[in-house]
């Protein structure tokens, strides 16, 4: 127990920030370090068959500081459940701001204690099923500009459609030119939703579970066709590599893959 | 929270609004004027002056979102409005339609 040590700002660190649970291992309880949110040092609480990961904090939540304080913080996190991946091969992470605080008479420590205890066999479950697996973002993105004139130099239907412009005045050809639009839209729709179809059915084939994450907007020169997330077992990891690869060989198509990560998409 | 306005970014963004609303309304007589042409409801000649009127409003809106230097915010403005169709979109049918997992 650490009780009551002060903090730098004066506040007292009377609360527990847990980062996420491990497996009990007798052998290794050691401190990880002061790799922790602005450098606190992150230790190890064990209760029957699962550890938490937590430092010593004040009973209020993380905020203020400004966006690149805020991202300094979130990185710390990140980086302290990587670390924890590699020591015990498996981490269920607790989203950002989990803080366990005094109440009804009992200190943080003490909470703590009980709710690893109450939880026990729930949250070994949850830790062992994540075990040799890992979270991966796929994200699979298109330019535009190439998909459409792929579109309308495949397209009958459009190079029809551009030799009657031609023969038209300036007015009815500007409808000929929506028309043009309205089937190259269609034809980019229907294409964009193959892709979406391939890439989940090639994630999925290599991954535990897949989760689709909203498309976040792009540029005119880069649109977001697909955002997953895969929950790989790490045995399997190469074969996500490898259709990756397979997918950002193709025309006009660039795939981004992240991970190993911690399973924050799955726990 | 504090908010800070500065008096561009306010006009910027508020002319940004009126003019991505206006060419909304644009966008719905250009597809009111392609049914009319579906429908065979207008002459050839009627056809072409209204073809010609609709690329005259494209070019003006051109133009003025160069000038007013708001092609930006009108941008921002669509691409919150249609951001805002697709999540409820998605949201309707997304996880019917895909059969999967979905956020």
């Amino acid at each position: 127990m650490t009780g009551t040590r002060p903090r730098e700002d004066g506040r007292q660190s009377v609360a527990r920030y847990v980062y996420g649970i491990v497996p009990a291992d007798e052998t290794d309880r050691n401190d990880l370090g002061d790799i922790g949110l602005d450098g606190s040092r992150v230790r190890v609480v064990t209760q029957g068959r699962v550890s938490a990961l937590v430092h010593d904090c004040a009973a209020q939540p993380y905020d203020g500081g400004g966006e690149s304080v805020a991202a300094a913080r979130v990185l710390a996190q990140h980086e302290v459940l990587l670390l924890a991946m590699r020591r015990w091969g498996v981490v269920l992470p607790m989203t950002f701001n989990t803080i366990v605080a005094p109440s009804d008479g009992r200190s943080a420590d003490d909470s703590l204690l009980h709710w690893l205890a109450d939880e026990n066999v729930s949250l070994r479950a949850r830790v062992d099923a994540l075990v040799g697996k890992a979270e991966f973002g796929l994200q699979v993105f298109y330019v535009p500009a190439a998909f459409l004139r792929r579109i309308a130099e495949e397209s009958a239907e459009v190079r029809r459609l551009e030799e009657e412009a031609k023969t038209k005045t300036a007015g009815l050809a500007y409808f000929t030119r929506q028309e043009i639009n309205k089937v190259l839209r269609k034809e980019l729709d229907e294409g964009i939703r193959d892709l979406v179809t391939t890439v989940y059915t090639g994630a999925r084939a290599c991954s535990d579970r897949v989760t689709i994450e909203k498309v976040k907007r792009g540029t005119d020169e880069l649109m977001m066709a697909v955002n997953l997330s895969c929950l790989v077992a790490l045995v399997r990891a190469d074969d996500l590599q490898a259709f990756a690869v397979e997918m950002s060989g193709r025309d006009g198509l660039t795939v981004r893959l992240v991970g190993p990560l911690p399973p924050y998409s799955f726990c | 929270m504090n908010v800070d306005i500065d008096g561009d970014d306010l006009r910027t963004g508020l002319v940004g609004l009126v003019v991505a609303l206006a060419e909304i309304v644009k966008e719905t007589l250009r597809l009111q004027a392609m049914r009319r042409l579906e429908a065979g409801s207008l002459t050839e000649a009627e056809l072409d002056r209204l073809g010609q009127a609709l690329m005259d409003l494209d070019d003006a809106f051109e133009r003025m979102k160069i000038e007013l230097g708001v092609a930006d915010a009108v941008r921002s403005v669509r691409d919150g409005l249609d951001q805002a169709v697709e999540d409820l979109v998605g949201t309707l049918i997304g996880v019917e339609q895909l059969g999967v997992e979905q956020r």
